[in-house]
């Protein structure tokens, strides 16, 4: 995917993970906490923003020390360097909110074995220089966040009838007389939301794609 | 770039794959120990923070708290440790303690609660749902519906002189059955989660109020 071209452009770089090769809504990466911590406004931003730090700090230490590790350890140095900043987002959401900590549960621990980090470890900051490695790594975090918040505003606005919930900016929707949907907080509503998001995210390329190419064609 | 790793001819024990593993090992343990040497005031005012608004919160009368720690008798001479919070008023009195307690047992897993208890007119003062998984709307109910909860405010939970435990153990009754001393009513559907509740309480007061009363010395002094 990213070696067929073997210089691609600073900008692409960055703009791929954001819309082409979005983690969540094209390489259906990373399922596990997306479908997880998707229920509140808050938790998705939690999470969005943890994955995108270790994403860029792991990516950057990766691609520095791409000439040093063998080839045969990669995947377990890695980890290594991985849960490093995992833990350290870990004692950073604790000393925040305790209450934040407890709603995303074992869920930050998890972005130790995120396909979606360690597949750009291995993907792309190990084949390619430090700048472009944390470039295509804020790219991926960037895009990785809007979609689960794409995912949480509409599972938590019918779910619960509010936005950003649990937080002093707390907005109610539907007005008190709304009786919250309440499958949309629960797994099944996040397989709903993220399956019609899917589509519509996808009917939406093949749309670009078709005008792009008859624009070419004129 | 060509990065096809070719395994047989890789060798995995060798000086330099050993070497790699071991100073990123160490670099990686360094950084996380100053980090964890950065943060743990934070850390640990943030929990005791945390426990001093639970403990006021369920004793209203108290203004500061100390934790200490219940060894309730296990198997043989065993014990396992269980965190009390006490609570004291202005004039540095005892006036109750809070405890936390779970069960497992609930339809989305384990429920923890706290309940504050005054050893002195051995009463409940009420139970907090802190952490449940329940159904919203179904099971969920036993955190917002504003009567279950309220059942066990004020819940007399007289001892028996001897064994200090409860006469009246709480116990589960089905919802509008106006139970007799220590039965909570119910919660009508969402009765596997109120059961949950009630079994934490049960379980809970069971074991740890006669360790609280054998302590209580203690606890009045206020010596950790």
């Amino acid at each position: 995917m990213s070696t067929q071209e073997n210089t691609p452009r600073t900008l692409d770089v960055f703009l791929r993970g954001l819309w082409e090769e979005n983690p969540v809504f094209v390489m259906l990466l990373g399922m596990c906490p997306v479908l997880a911590v998707t229920n509140k406004v808050i938790n998705c931003f939690a999470m969005g923003v943890s994955a995108t730090f270790v994403l860029v700090m792991s990516s950057l230490i990766v691609s520095l020390l791409r000439n040093y590790i063998p080839k045969q350890v990669r995947i377990a140095s890695y980890i290594v360097i991985i849960a490093t900043f995992v833990t350290i987002v870990d004692y950073a959401i604790q000393a925040i909110s305790l209450d934040l900590y407890d709603s995303l549960g074992a869920f930050i621990q998890l972005i130790v074995v995120n396909c979606i980090i360690l597949g750009r470890a291995e993907a792309f900051a190990s084949r390619n220089t430090p700048p472009k490695a944390v470039l295509d790594a804020i790219g991926m975090g960037i895009g990785f966040t809007f979609a689960l918040l794409c995912l949480g505003v509409v599972r938590e606005a019918l779910g619960n009838g509010t936005l950003l919930m649990d937080t002093p900016w707390e907005i109610s929707l539907f007005g008190p007389r709304f009786a919250p949907w309440s499958v949309m907080i629960l797994p099944p509503g996040g397989f709903f939301v993220l399956g019609l998001q899917i589509l519509f995210f996808n009917w939406l390329r093949k749309k670009l794609q078709r005008r792009k190419t008859a624009a070419e064609q004129a | 770039m060509n990065n096809e790793p070719k395994l047989p001819a890789h060798p995995i024990f060798t000086p330099a794959t050993i070497g790699a593993l071991v100073a990123l090992a160490c670099i990686s343990s360094a950084i996380l120990g100053a980090t964890h040497y950065l943060v743990q005031d934070t850390l640990e005012r943030r929990g005791q923070e945390h426990i001093r608004a639970l403990t006021l919160e369920m004793l209203p009368d108290a203004v500061t708290h100390k934790v200490f720690t219940a060894h309730l008798p296990s198997y043989g001479d065993t014990t396992i440790p269980q965190p009390i919070y006490a609570g004291y008023d202005a004039s540095g009195t005892l006036v109750g303690v809070a405890i936390e307690a779970s069960d497992r047992g609930g339809y989305g897993g384990e429920i923890r609660v706290i309940y504050g208890y005054l050893p002195e007119e051995q009463r409940i003062t009420g139970v907090k749902i802190l952490r449940e998984n329940e159904t919203p709307d179904i099971g969920g109910r036993i955190r917002t519906d504003p009567d279950f909860l309220a059942r066990f405010d004020g819940l007399d939970m007289p001892l028996e002189p001897r064994s200090m435990r409860p006469r009246h153990p709480v116990r589960y009754v089905a919802p509008e059955t106006n139970g007799g001393p220590g039965e909570i009513e119910g919660l009508s559907g969402a009765t596997v989660s109120a059961r949950a509740v009630v079994r934490a309480v049960r379980v809970s007061t069971n074991r740890v109020l006669p360790v609280v009363h054998d302590m209580l010395d203690d606890l009045k002094k206020g010596d950790e």
